[in-house]
């Protein structure tokens, strides 16, 4: 028989689909615009804080003239996805990597090749532990992220104001052992201490859904509390839904952290009683503006404090008109 | 012929479930080297006489005598052991593997010894080549899938598995109930040849023109009980569908 | 027959494509990303791209022993992290690799035991079974690890992953050793061809005395320890043990004995398609990121291929 089997028919359609794809999304053009080349790494695009810092990163990099490059994992905790993204782009010719790990070892490893070859890498967002980079070897040029303790501790100031300084509140904790959320947990019960009680602590992974359900049933179990802290915004829009559907609005207050533009806006309306905005389209811009200046010759600070700002109904509009921008001016070391 | 210890002798077997009675006397030969036909309609009671004789239900009165000892299964290896095999209706052959690996399916030749056994895929497929060439008019190839194989040649694998391994008596449900007529002329030739071989075969059988072709007695049950058996030379089809049906005795 | 005829017959034949479909799309996709960009057919790439898909290839091999027999194992997405839990705390209080690799190995096998002993002792069906023991080594880990993650330190797990024998990485080593011992199992034990047909007929397999609940449960054992081996190569890469690392890799795993060509049903073992298959889909990782290719596409376009190779199976013999 001399026809061509269907298959190598089908193999065509799918070699002149990938290949179409491919070359139409390539960059445009090649051309090396200016000395620095940077790669940027985070968990996932899913998470909307993600999706801010990448957006930093790639407005500053067109404000500059730097190519920049946003990859990701698949999802929070997909270390390989992104350990895999991360051992690519070693081979590339990126001259700086902004990486915002899983957990504090995750992308260690992965980096050293990266560092091997003497480029500078930036620790974004989440911090590595200091001691397994030090015995890896590897070179961390600087940290660039939010004090989430501070972002605790803030919460935890304004939960006491709103409350009066009394009362029983719970926490609403992401996932389990990621560092960020266990900053910002301590640091709110370190100032709440011996004023405000913690009736339950739940674990609702970031996300909302579970948020509502775990906090529909703690209603039922503490009717009486008058306070929630969400470790993020997700978890704090889920718990305000469920105090709405219970009727209880306003009569419990819940800050949580991070500064969504949904959370911004359920703060405005009422229905988030403070959110304590994080800024990842500020680190993702500073993470850029980093690597242009050590291409440059020039030496960055070992860390960078990103900017956070407590969010009430009172400064929302404002937050909500420039975000996901500061509508404040900060400590930039990087310039205005 | 030869009636001195036939391979298989059942007397006046009985089988209860509970209150129902599925074997009330059945009784049965099957000499070395001849095809015993075993006829009746659903619910003769069939199947579990065959059960009981390999082994997977024993009976609750009678005897089964095998090389003229007494014996009592408690378990289908019990009857393997013995050189009884079975070819099932589903044929109990693995699709995705060879006819090879078919054939020695539980049974593999290994090298080696202890947990660091490896297979002898040579000889199996030399072994397997040499006792089905002697059986089977048109063998397919050892190392095709049985996936591959029509179902004629299915059901000749499965038989001859069975009587490679079966040294003494292999029992047949229904063998050709799935063929076209080429592929039935292909079992039966392969029926004929074991009947060369020595080996006692037991034929369960709707098609009583095949059971005249290829049996050298028939046997018919009804109601759980055996009730008529003849040298299948000394018989028409009239007289065995009467006796299914339920006619006059004749002994 | 002339190798030249032999070759274009084979060619011809609509089977050998749908036998091949995962090796044959490993080669045409790694020969259209060579084309469009430089860096994909260099040494350090392919290295990388091979290192980046042993944790994904040990776990397909774990769901491979498990899909032959029409089986499925939704477990491991929960048992890796715990393993890896194991693997750390071992370390961390002995300080002893190799204690540490059978404390790994041993826990993954106990939760494959559970799996077994429910599905074919209490005949629970697998995918139930399995989903419900997800929940319950998830929780598992976190309580064991007190929900923390924790750094392990060792050299040696350094230089499993970055160390090499010549050009070949000892990362992937491991995994492309696993691959062969399992090749090994399947086409040269009497145990394989036992797992093969508990898989392909069941009853058969019975009626030929074969203990199919004992095979169903040693699949689901060698599986765990599989995730194991898997666990200490995550731990390696990522640096410590995290009990929240639900890696996506669940899927991927089955997605790739499935992409391989063996039947979710059971019977058919294809361990180079199944090694294909990782490939296949850690290849289009690798090759988008060196594209550029738009986070929005890359799913898609991973999606459309996999339905491709997909297709193309169904031409299988």
């Amino acid at each position: 028989m001399k026809q061509t089997p269907h298959s190598l028919i089908y193999f065509g359609i799918t070699a002149a689909l990938v290949t179409a794809f491919a070359s139409a999304l390539m960059p445009a053009s090649a051309a090396q615009t200016g000395s620095a080349n940077v790669a940027v790494v985070v968990r996932d695009f899913n998470n909307p804080y993600w999706r801010a810092l990448r957006d930093g990163a790639v407005d500053q990099g067109k404000k500059l003239g730097v190519p920049v490059t946003v990859q990701a994992g698949s999802t929070e905790t997909d270390s390989i996805g992104e350990n895999a993204k991360i051992s690519t782009m070693a081979n590339q010719s990126f001259t700086c990597f902004g990486v915002v790990p899983i957990n504090a070892t995750n992308v260690i490893t992965p980096l050293i090749p990266v560092s091997k070859k003497g480029t500078p890498i930036i620790n974004l967002d989440t911090g590595l532990d200091a001691g397994a980079v030090k015995s890896a070897g590897l070179n961390i040029t600087s940290f660039i992220g939010s004090d989430n303790s501070r972002a605790g501790a803030i919460a935890g100031d304004y939960m006491l104001k709103l409350l009066g300084g009394t009362g029983k509140v719970v926490i609403l904790l992401g996932i389990p052992g990621e560092q960020n959320g266990i900053n910002r947990e301590a640091a709110f019960r370190k100032t709440i201490a011996g004023k405000l009680t913690v009736v339950q602590t739940a674990v609702a992974d970031y996300e909302r859904p579970k948020a509502l359900t775990v906090v529909e049933s703690i209603l039922k179990v503490h009717p009486d509390i008058t306070g929630i802290f969400s470790a993020n915004d997700e978890m704090g829009l889920g718990a305000a839904q469920a105090i709405a559907n219970a009727g209880k609005q306003g009569k419990i207050k819940v800050i949580s952290i991070d500064g969504v533009t949904e959370a911004l806006a359920a703060v405005k309306s009422g229905k988030l009683s403070a959110t304590v905005s994080q800024y990842p389209y500020a680190e993702g811009e500073m993470a850029v503006s980093a690597c242009h200046a050590l291409a440059a010759g020039k030496t960055i600070p070992a860390k960078v404090e990103s900017p956070i700002q407590l969010i009430t109904a009172d400064n929302a509009g404002k937050a909500i008109a420039s975000f996901p921008r500061p509508f404040f001016t900060f400590d930039n070391p990087f310039g205005p | 012929m030869n009636d001195s210890n036939p391979i298989l002798e059942v007397s006046d077997l009985r089988k209860s479930f509970g209150a129902v009675e599925a074997l009330r006397g059945a009784s049965l030969v099957c000499p070395a080297g001849e095809v015993t036909a075993l006829v009746g309609d659903n619910g003769a009671g069939k199947s579990t006489l065959i059960r009981c004789i390999t082994g997977v239900h024993p009976a609750s009165g009678g005897s089964i005598r095998f090389k003229g000892n007494e014996v009592a299964f408690n378990a289908p290896t019990e009857a393997r052991h013995l050189g009884i095999e079975t070819v099932y209706q589903d044929l109990a052959l693995v699709e995705d593997l060879t006819v090879w690996q078919n054939m020695y399916l539980n049974r593999e030749i290994t090298h080696g010894w202890g947990p660091l056994r490896w297979l002898d895929r040579r000889g199996m497929i030399a072994q397997t080549e040499a006792k089905l060439g002697r059986l089977l008019v048109n063998m397919p190839p050892v190392k095709a899938k049985v996936r591959r194989l029509s179902g004629g040649q299915r059901q000749s694998i499965s038989i001859g598995r069975a009587a490679s391994w079966g040294s003494a008596l292999v029992i047949m449900d229904e063998p050709t109930a799935a063929l076209g007529l080429r592929e039935r002329g292909a079992v039966e030739t392969l029926i004929g040849n074991l009947r060369g071989e020595g080996i006692a075969q037991l034929v369960i059988s709707h098609d009583l023109e095949q059971v005249m072709r290829i049996s050298d007695s028939v046997w018919v049950m009804r109601g759980g009980q055996t009730i008529a058996h003849w040298r299948t030379s000394e018989v028409d089809r009239t007289q065995i569908v009467a006796a299914i049906a339920g006619g006059d005795r004749k002994a | 027959m002339r190798p030249a005829s032999y070759l274009t017959n084979k060619l011809r034949d609509p089977g050998f494509w749908g036998d091949n479909a995962a090796v044959i799309g490993l080669i045409v996709i790694c020969c259209i990303f060579s084309v469009l960009t430089p860096t994909f057919l260099t040494w350090a790439n392919i290295s990388d791209l091979l290192v980046s898909a042993s944790i994904l290839l040990v776990l397909a091999m774990a769901q491979q022993f498990v899909i032959v027999t029409g089986g499925i194992d939704l477990s491991i997405g929960s048992s890796l992290p715990w393993a890896a839990v194991i693997f750390g705390l071992t370390f961390n209080s002995y300080h002893s690799i190799p204690l540490a690799i059978v404390a790994a190995i041993v826990s993954g096998m106990a939760v494959g035991l559970v799996n077994g002993l429910i599905i074919a002792k209490l005949k629970v069906n697998d995918f139930i079974a399995t989903l419900g023991m997800l929940g319950v080594m998830n929780g598992l880990a976190l309580i064991v690890s007190g929900g923390q993650s924790f750094a392990v330190d060792s050299p040696f797990l350094q230089n499993l992953v970055l160390g090499s024998i010549g050009p070949i990485r000892y990362f992937y080593l491991v995994a492309l050793l696993i691959a062969g011992l399992s090749y090994l199992v399947f086409t040269y034990t009497p145990f394989g061809t036992h797992v093969l047909a508990t898989g392909g007929n069941h009853d058969a397999a019975r009626n030929m005395g074969i203990s199919t609940d004992r095979m169903r449960i040693l699949v689901y054992l060698i599986g765990g320890g599989l995730v194991g081996v898997a666990a200490v190569l995550m731990v390696a890469r990522t640096g410590g043990s995290d009990p929240s690392m639900q890696t996506s890799q669940l899927l991927t795993s089955i997605a790739s004995v499935v992409l391989g060509g063996s039947s979710l049903f059971g019977g058919r073992a294809g361990i180079l398609g199944t090694v294909a298959g990782a490939l296949v889909l850690t290849t289009l990782l690798v090759g988008f990121t060196l594209l550029q290719v738009s986070e929005y596409y890359q799913p898609m376009a991973v999606g459309i291929v996999v339905i491709a190779a997909a297709v193309l199976s169904r031409l299988q013999r």
